[in-house]
């Protein structure tokens, strides 16, 4: 009791103006919180659902650069056009840019920022694939390819001594010739099965006496991301709190 | 406070720790609680006053477009993801909208490949464009956010059509 008796009455309007102090600027700072919270939540929506369609028209097998669904083509990929990516959403209020593995494939408006969705899809690249299988030079080799397709081109050139006078798959005999095959050949197979082929010889057949073409499509695992950015939400349906 | 009120029939017997205390002295007590009442009573106001009369309803109508782009967003995704990948495909899908957006109903209207949201408020609203598949062919209908939603795909002779239906299927 250091203060004087005759201002008692003033020591609880002073904890009154204190109290009323604190809560004036605890209430300023959850003002301030709020502003901010609002100016940072007021952007994304539209963004998020034009990057997701956009990223689901790209990925879809009637889309502009898929294949079959979730499998790009790799040379329309590459061909990739502002068109397109006005097909799946680009517009004068949305800025779209298509990226994949980090490259920049094809963009409208060209995006600072803004939302962006990733996917993971297959792009494939059709290739022509050349090999020769390694035959240890004994009678009768087999020969198992890699990859299932369609269709393989064989060349066969026995060494001399040697005649070839089947090949089978499996049951099926392939090609046949007693008196030798040699040349080039074009053998239908099917690609849901794994392809074998047996020779049947009358001596030895060595490693690059058989070479064997096909085509094989070499798909790669890419991270396709849509980025997309709303530049008409500023002045378009009111943002901000300020 | 002020000797000179002394004699107004405020005054008490002194207590008896203290000697010769002044015989105002209770009066000091009452002012104080009185301006201590009024104080808070004009902060009260006044702090009722500026929320009420700027920033509530000011963060209500900020909150409604944020939730309204939302809603709006919400109903594209889900009209998209009702199309079947398959073009020969329909479909009927349900989606739920929030029956009120700031206290007031609303409409989404399905016009020209987009979706618009229609409420009182101006600043509650926008339009959003819609990416479907080639085959279809457009896309109609309206949702009010006081009915059951669908989303109905249907096949038309060239292709197909979506629809945005209330009432349950």
């Amino acid at each position: 009791m250091r203060r004087d008796r005759r201002d008692r009455g003033l020591s609880t309007l002073l904890s009154v103006v204190t109290a009323i102090t604190v809560v004036t600027i605890t209430l300023a700072g959850t003002m301030v919180l709020v502003e901010d919270a609002f100016r940072e939540t007021a952007r994304g929506d539209a963004e998020r659902a034009v990057a997701v369609q956009a990223s689901d028209r790209l990925v879809a097998a009637d889309g502009p650069i898929a294949a079959e669904p979730n499998v790009l083509d790799a040379a329309e990929l590459a061909n990739l056009s502002a068109a397109d990516l006005r097909a799946v959403g680009a517009s004068e209020r949305f800025a779209i840019a298509v990226r994949v593995d980090d490259r920049t494939v094809a963009s409208v408006g060209d995006p600072d920022g803004g939302t962006t969705v990733r996917r993971i899809a297959l792009v494939a690249t059709p290739e022509r694939v050349e090999r020769t299988p390694a035959l240890d030079g004994s009678a009768d080799p087999r020969v198992t390819l890699p990859v299932r397709t369609d269709a393989v081109a064989m060349t066969v050139e026995p060494p001399p001594g040697t005649t070839v006078t089947a090949v089978r798959s499996g049951d099926r005999m392939v090609l046949r010739n007693a008196s030798g095959l040699s040349g080039e050949f074009r053998i239908d197979t099917s690609p849901f099965r794994t392809l074998e082929l047996a020779f049947e010889t009358t001596g030895p057949l060595g490693s690059g006496d058989v070479t064997v073409g096909y085509e094989a499509t070499r798909t790669e695992r890419v991270t396709l991301a849509v980025t997309v950015e709303d530049r008409g939400r500023r002045e378009g349906s009111g943002g901000g709190s300020a | 406070m002020n000797d000179d009120v002394a004699g107004d029939g405020f005054a008490r017997p002194p207590p008896s720790t203290a000697a010769a205390a002044p015989r105002d002295r209770a009066v000091s007590a009452v002012v104080g609680k009185a301006l201590e009442a009024a104080i808070v009573v004009l902060y009260i106001s006044l702090l009722i006053a500026t929320l009420y009369g700027g920033a509530v309803p000011e963060y209500q109508e900020t909150a409604g477009a944020e939730v309204g782009e939302r809603v709006l967003a919400e109903g594209v995704l889900a009209v998209g993801a009702a199309v079947p990948a398959d073009h020969a495909a329909t479909a009927t899908v349900r989606h739920d909208l929030p029956r009120t957006i700031d206290g007031e109903a609303y409409r989404i209207v399905a016009a020209n490949d987009s979706l618009t949201l229609v409420h009182e408020d101006d600043r509650i609203g926008g339009t959003q464009p819609l990416a479907l598949p080639a085959d279809v062919r457009r896309v109609e209908g309206e949702w009010t956010s006081t009915a059951d939603q669908r989303v109905v795909v249907e096949r038309v002779p060239d292709g197909r059509i979506v629809r945005l239906a209330e009432g349950s299927p």
